[in-house]
């Protein structure tokens, strides 16, 4: 009896040693590194998926023409024209509605006939005169869209730019997409939008946050399970004036001006989507609305304020190593 | 008889144990934190990997001019309007990256074996 009680102990303990044996060796990942959605994206898969990175890539160009097409469609009609649309546009409008409300209307998709006057995304950059800001104003306001779950009207002159968040939607189907080809762990990260599916060989995905000021050391490193970061920083797409002043690409609808609450803003969610609408709708909100939103919301926040203040919300700890 | 049955498969599977084991902790300890570091240079339609070796890499079409010297790489020179990639300055840790992406021009510090699987920018 003892005798095979042993020999069972052996057998478990063989079987422990076996897992961790193959927990450590784990599965062999690739990185495929491109431009796509306008930035730099690398796709983390094991190397037997390697056809399903090629696949995202594919998917990558596919969707960013879609959301051009459907924004240009839009942006491009005459006033009062019904516009034809697919379901894919309609989910971004209903998105782009949800972060506006969160924002009390600092949020706005239309504020693109603001950002699109100072030049950005590519410039060139110049500051606009008090005059332009006064004639863009009326163009900065979601209500003058309306829209069925198939067409869009615009009920007077308005422009949209999806920008904030349609990233994030896109690597949502990538990540969709890698499901359907069977793959189970990965990571997508297109330019700071990130979205981590399974694991890394039994282990969360690591990621670290980028310094604002610094290449010489990171804000955070969290570990990364089947959710999605995003992250706002000054450093992404900004211009500087003649005085020294840092322009920077957010805008905050209610002001008609450029941000600058934050220097970096990062977002934890169960979407990429969620993720990189957030991190910009948060940049618009002061510390204590980052706090009662990001509860409610459950989102994770990490933010280093202006004077560098570094700040945590709602379980931000919990994911740091 | 039965001890003798029991014994040598104790004393394997000891051994057996024993060596997945250490193999597996060597595996877990010694992972590289970096492994070899090599430079990812993107441009349209091109790819190049090249080392650390302190060098100038002109893109003329593109309009940018990367440097690497002493173990690090940065945007010395871009014709693009933001300038980003410029001040971002140097990168050398892996996953570190400098992009122009006006002109489709990036440079990533790729790592065989990284710690971190991913930088937020």
């Amino acid at each position: 009896m003892r005798s095979l009680r042993r020999t069972h102990l052996h057998h478990g303990l063989i079987l422990l040693a076996a897992l961790l044996f193959l927990t450590a060796c784990g599965e062999k990942f690739d990185t495929r590194t491109t431009y796509a959605l306008g930035t730099l994206v690398s796709i983390t898969v094991p190397s037997s998926a390697d056809d399903a990175a090629g696949g995202v890539v594919q998917l990558f160009t596919e969707k960013q023409r879609q959301v051009d097409a459907w924004e240009a469609a839009v942006n491009d009609a005459p006033v009062g024209k019904a516009v034809p649309v697919e379901p894919g546009f309609i989910h971004l409008l209903e998105t782009a509605k949800y972060l506006r409300n969160l924002t009390g209307n600092r949020f706005d998709i239309t504020v693109f006939a603001l950002t699109r006057a100072y030049g950005f995304p590519e410039g060139p950059f110049r500051e606009i005169t008090e005059e332009e800001r006064t004639d863009i104003a009326p163009m900065v306001d979601f209500t003058r869209l309306a829209y069925t779950r198939t067409h869009v009207v615009k009920k007077a002159p308005v422009a949209v730019h999806t920008g904030a968040f349609a990233k994030g939607w896109i690597v949502d189907e990538a990540v969709r997409y890698l499901k359907a080809h069977g793959v189970e762990h990965a990571l997508i990260n297109a330019g700071g939008d990130i979205r981590a599916l399974g694991n890394k060989s039994g282990r969360p995905w690591r990621i670290a946050i980028r310094h604002p000021d610094t290449n010489e050391r990171y804000l955070g490193v969290i570990r990364l399970d089947n959710r999605s970061l995003a992250t706002s920083g000054d450093y992404e797409r900004f211009f500087e004036t003649d005085d020294g002043r840092r322009i920077t690409h957010i805008f905050d609808a209610k002001t008609l001006a450029p941000a600058d609450n934050w220097k970096s803003v990062s977002v934890v969610a169960d979407t990429c989507e969620k993720a990189d609408g957030l991190a910009t709708a948060y940049w618009l909100m002061s510390a204590a609305s980052i706090e009662t939103v990001c509860a409610e919301e459950h989102t994770p926040v990490l933010a280093m304020a202006k004077d560098g203040t570094v700040m945590r919300f709602c379980g931000w700890e919990s994911l740091e190593e | 008889m039965k001890s003798d049955r029991v014994h040598p498969v104790r004393l394997l599977d000891w051994a057996v144990i024993a060596a997945l084991l250490i193999i597996s902790a060597a595996t877990v300890l010694f992972v590289p934190t970096g492994g070899e570091r090599r430079l990812l240079l993107l441009s349209p339609g091109e790819t190049r990997t090249v080392g650390f070796e302190d060098a100038v890499y002109p893109f003329p079409e593109e309009g940018v001019i990367i440097e690497v010297k002493d173990g690090r790489a940065r945007f010395i020179e871009a014709d693009c309007p933001d300038q980003v990639c410029v001040k971002t300055g140097w990168v050398s840790s892996c996953g570190q990256a400098a992009i122009c992406a006006p002109n489709r021009v990036a440079v990533v510090v790729s790592c065989e074996e990284a710690a971190i699987d991913a930088i937020a920018e």
